[in-house]
């Protein structure tokens, strides 16, 4: 009797694996069969066009770049701040309110749901304040708004979201550091806080490139933060070319599209209507992430030979 | 290896007197001590910034509604109302009590689906496998995390939806219910599928962190004493690694509550009370969840009141979601102190 | 003595020559817009050394709409920003109610009515010039922008203003247009509160929302609404009457209407759509206007997931924009009327609505040429391209 409920026990469990490989394969297949005729080499190297008409449609270069920039860029604001904090919570901070408080603030900041994120930075960056990260609105009368949606803000938005979870694994990777590193390093009569750059933080290296690929992977994959922050439009709207090196201020202040706003956009979802070519950005998505998380089995892996 | 850090750190403390000598250093310190601490700060401040924010946005309709906003429905015809009413007679009064049970059911559902599924594939991987098989299985629960969930809605919105509405619903069954809602394939079922493939992995990544941190000892003992290797996992490691496990469902609730693109593309975008007494149909009402309210409904934030009304959807939601934030620290902060008694 | 008489006469004989070299060349008078050269029926003229030209042939240039009121011999030029009336023989002219004076008044000339030049410059906001060398007027209008504008809205209306600004760009280096699609909800709303200079909005704007922002609307187009049912059902016309009892839920099985024993089920749009509230003023509140879409109708947030719905059930009914008509879905003829451009062009469709962009207040000057070239011919083909009803 025992042993027939532990094979069904064991069974299930091996079923449950089957599926979750099965599951995922079939995504990608489902997504490979719908969009592979959509996939060219023109569609990875032209801009997209706005219009309805698939013929004309273009590809998804700026898409793609657009999800490079607010991956970088999210990613450069969030480490140095996230390392900040990490350091702050386990190097010093002491064992009392403030310190407790800090670290269910950072809890409760990685349950917040990015479309909340969302609301917040448009209604934040629309004040004129932060009309430098957009522009301004000039020439309509009785208003002082600024634009609140660029590649800028946008990152930020995205910047706050991986927040917690760079400082998490920042915070992993530096208490993993052995204390006699610390202490052989406080002995010789380095200050707290050369020892923290000079010896903590390098021997944490590895640890926060992991945090750097995990945020990246998240910021890549958000729409709700895109749709709000960036707004979704089909085309880079800054001065032209946006990919000429003078024009990288305007381009950053401006709005575009990344990967995902534009399989939103085209999906039925969307206004866009054209299925197909939200599938083939699907698949150049996946492949992106594929890329990203084998790198991270490759330093994953080769810090652990260097272990050894 | 730690020679040569410790070549380094000296070879630093060095430069450091050539250049700047003894006097300089400690204020410098302070500064930077000051510095990162304010950085630290800062991303502490920001969740209270964001809450005052939402909430000051919303004031009106709270203020307005009361405790009605959670015990009462009508949300779908309440935008109706506001969206056609004069601009000096503006309806303040939303109950969103369908949203909340929305939110709550297919998030439920995709648990019970995702939790025995995530924790055997996590048993497998941990316990089971070895080799190839193991890297395989771990890779891929990597990937199926990663995939975006627009992704996820996609697959949704052309499979899952056509497959419920064409094989699934009959004519007799949409008659049936067409004076409560409309049977489409845009359902709670589809939105739990979807959200159950989106909260697996997270589960799964997880549970194999419980299971890894259950002691070998454990193992060890249970089958020194020749219990065989399946039952030491259900009856000793499970159990074991069992809050390591609930704080993960935790973090995958809250997951799956915050979901806004994906649901919004496949849940069925209209805000019904599921009802129990439907049986079976139960599964295939249309249901809309916070998050994807304030997707759905802002095709009308022109409306004042409806915008208050979002922002409101986004109290609620932040307030459910630091609920289950807090819940997951405290179950930890439990697991490790057991961990530190035992 | 001689001398003198001599050069008077020489003075005036020059004068003449000049004179007749002048009118002979008015005669051939090209006139080139932005680059563009534009056939007139009625060259310019040369009249008291002013050049004369026709009015509405450069106004609809521009974008304006040109009307004549024969009885008050009248002409209005109407155009984002400015409403301009003169009338034939008369120096006064207004611009948005305030008066100004030409130096030569408005003249018709074969049946045009015939302005002088700086009309075009001063009350129109255009620059001119008269190229001797070349015999031509040249007129830049959309050629002169330069700024920052910032449009949000409508994703229906988005792909058209994406090409316009792509368009404007091009001809002006110094110009800069972001455009977000955002919803028309927030397309309104984001004019309102000054954070866009145009919104755009697929439906017309709400007199509550008018009042609530203080806004004016502009029409670029419009677009006809089908209304659409599977391929395989039978019914392939319903007549305005019908369609308004099977939305509100009067009608609610198919034999009513010539189908077979069905039910129906209607899909409509999220509140706020432009479709949405264009098809209930249309389809509906042209019947009863206290009658409102059958509460069991199921809501979509897109024309494509209304499309999709359809295309999955063979008893649904659902309207969708005109452009993202396909086989997979069949549009029924209303009134016996098929739905496509033509019939919708004219007048005879009855679902057609208006494409609006508004803007707080009047818009400024370059918001304003932004919005005219929507109206400009060239502007008609860009909607033309995208399946939408140029404002011709």
């Amino acid at each position: 009797m025992n042993k027939i409920r532990d094979s069904l026990q064991q069974s299930f469990a091996w079923l449950s694996a089957l599926i979750t490989i099965v599951a995922c394969f079939s995504i990608i297949v489902f997504l490979f069969l719908k969009g592979y005729k959509a996939i060219s080499f023109e569609f990875l190297t032209t801009n997209p066009n706005p219009t309805f008409q698939a013929q004309e449609a273009g590809g998804i270069l700026s898409p793609m770049a657009g999800t490079f920039l607010i991956t970088i860029i999210g990613i450069l604001i969030a480490l140095p701040w996230a390392i900040a904090t990490a350091i702050y919570l386990s190097e010093y901070a002491k064992k009392n309110l403030i310190t407790s408080y800090l670290k269910i603030a950072i809890d409760v900041l990685s349950g917040v749901p990015t479309i909340v994120i969302a609301i917040f930075g448009v209604a934040l960056f629309t004040m004129p304040a932060f009309g430098f990260l957009s522009s301004m609105i000039e020439g309509i009368e009785g208003a002082n708004k600024a634009f609140g949606k660029s590649f800028f803000v946008c990152s930020m938005g995205m910047a706050v979201m991986v927040l917690p979870y760079v400082i998490k694994t920042c915070e992993e990777a530096v208490k993993a550091v052995p204390v006699s590193y610390r202490e052989a390093s406080l002995a010789l009569g380095a200050s707290k806080r050369s020892t923290i750059t000079k010896v903590v933080l390098p021997s944490a290296k590895r640890g926060i490139i992991t945090a750097v690929i995990l945020g990246m992977g998240r910021i890549i994959g958000d729409t709700a933060i895109v749709w709000l922050l960036l707004g979704g439009s089909i085309r880079m709207t800054g001065p032209q070319p946006w990919w000429h090196f003078a024009n990288w201020l305007d381009t950053l202040k401006n709005t575009g599209s990344t990967l995902t706003t534009y399989i939103f956009f085209n999906s039925p979802a969307g206004e866009g209507n054209k299925a197909e070519l939200a599938f083939g950005a699907s698949i150049v998505l996946i492949i992106i992430i594929i890329l990203l998380n084998t790198v991270a089995d490759f330093i994953g892996s080769r810090g652990a030979v260097k272990e050894e | 290896m730690e020679k040569l850090l410790i070549d380094s750190a000296a070879k630093h403390v060095n430069v450091n007197k050539n250049k700047k000598g003894f006097k300089i250093s400690p204020l410098f310190d302070s500064l930077w001590e000051f510095m990162i601490f304010l950085l630290a700060a800062m991303g502490a401040l920001l969740i209270i910034m964001i809450f005052l924010f939402i909430l000051l946005k919303s004031w009106k309709i709270f203020s307005a509604s009361g405790l009605q906003i959670i015990t009462t429905t009508g949300f779908e015809e309440q935008i109706r109302q506001a969206y056609n009413a004069p601009a000096d007679l503006p309806v303040w009064k939303f109950g969103m009590l369908s949203l909340i049970v929305g939110t709550i059911t297919t998030t439920l559902g995709a648990l019970i689906v995702a939790v025995p599924a995530g924790v055997g594939t996590a048993v497998i991987i941990c316990e089971m496998s070895s080799g190839w098989l193991k890297r395989f299985l771990e890779s891929s629960t990597r990937l199926l995390a990663a995939i975006p969930s627009v992704i996820y809605g996609l697959v949704g919105l052309m499979l899952v939806v056509p497959f419920i509405s064409g094989n699934l619903l009959t004519v007799e069954m949409q008659m049936k219910y067409l004076e409560y809602f409309q049977l489409t394939g845009n359902s709670m079922l589809a939105g739990i599928i979807i959200l159950s493939f989106m909260i697996v992995p997270m589960v799964i990544a997880l549970s194999v962190d419980a299971i890894n941190a259950v002691p070998k000892e454990y193992r060890e003992a249970s089958l020194a004493l020749g219990i065989t290797k399946w039952r030491t996992i259900t009856l000793v490691v499970i159990p074991a690694a069992k809050s390591g496990i609930l704080a993960g469902v935790i973090l995958a609730a809250g997951r799956g509550i915050g979901e806004a693109i994906a649901l919004s593309m496949v849940s069925g975008a209209s805000a019904v009370l599921p009802s129990l007494s439907h049986g079976f149909v139960f599964l295939f009402t249309p249901v809309l969840p916070l998050a994807s309210a304030i997707v759905n409904k802002s095709q009308a934030i022109s409306i004042p009141s409806i915008e208050a009304a979002l922002f409101a959807c986004g109290v609620i939601l932040l307030v459910m979601c630091s609920f289950l934030s807090i819940c997951t620290k405290i179950i930890e902060s439990v697991v490790r102190r057991r961990q530190g008694l035992e | 003595m001689f001398s003198k008489r001599f050069f008077v006469v020489l003075g005036l004989a020059f004068v003449m020559a000049l004179c007749m070299v002048s009118v002979s060349l008015a005669a051939n008078m090209g006139i080139v817009i932005d680059g563009k050269r534009v056939s007139a029926d009625v060259a310019p003229t040369m009249e008291n050394g002013r050049t004369l030209v026709p009015v509405r042939v450069i106004s609809e240039g521009f974008g304006a709409k040109v009307g004549w009121d024969a009885g008050a011999q009248k002409v209005t030029v109407n155009s984002a920003a400015k409403d301009v009336a003169l009338t034939i023989g008369s120096k006064n002219v207004t611009v948005n109610n305030t008066g100004k004076t030409l130096d030569v008044p408005a003249k018709i000339v074969n049946g045009r009515t015939m302005v002088p030049l700086r009309f075009i410059g001063e009350v129109l906001g255009a620059i001119v010039n008269y190229d001797d060398k070349t015999n031509t007027v040249n007129i830049k209008y959309f050629t002169t922008m330069s700024g920052t504008l910032t449009i949000g809205g409508s994703t229906t209306v988005q792909p058209i203003a994406e090409t316009v600004a792509a368009e404007l760009m091009k001809m002006n280096s110094s110009l800069y247009v972001t455009v977000v699609g955002t919803g028309s909800g927030d397309g309104i709303k984001g004019a309102g509160s000054g954070q866009y200079h145009i919104g755009n909005a697929s439906r017309a704007v709400k007199d509550s929302e008018k009042e609530e922002y203080g806004l004016r609307e502009h029409q670029i187009g419009s677009d006809a609404i089908a209304v659409v049912v599977h391929p395989s059902n039978p019914v392939n016309g319903l007549t305005k009457q019908q369609v308004f009892d099977i939305f509100t839920g009067k009608i609610k099985n198919w034999n009513e209407v010539g189908g077979k024993n069905a039910p129906i089920f209607v899909q409509t749009r999220e509140e706020g759509s432009g479709t949405l509230s264009a098809f209930i003023e249309l389809a509906i509140e042209t019947i009863d206007d206290s009658s409102a879409i059958t509460g069991t109708a199921a809501p979509h947030t897109s024309n494509g997931l209304v499309k999709q719905a359809v295309a999955n059930g063979e008893n649904n009914i659902g309207f969708i924009s005109l452009g993202y008509l396909d086989s997979s879905v069949k549009a029924v003829k209303v009134d016996s009327v098929e739905a496509n451009a033509e019939t919708a062009l004219a007048g005879v469709y009855p679902y057609v609505r208006p494409l609006n962009v508004v803007t707080k207040g009047v818009p400024g000057a370059l918001a304003a040429k932004f919005i005219d070239y929507y109206t400009s011919p060239q502007g008609f083909k860009i909607l033309e391209d995208e399946s939408y009803l140029p404002m011709k």
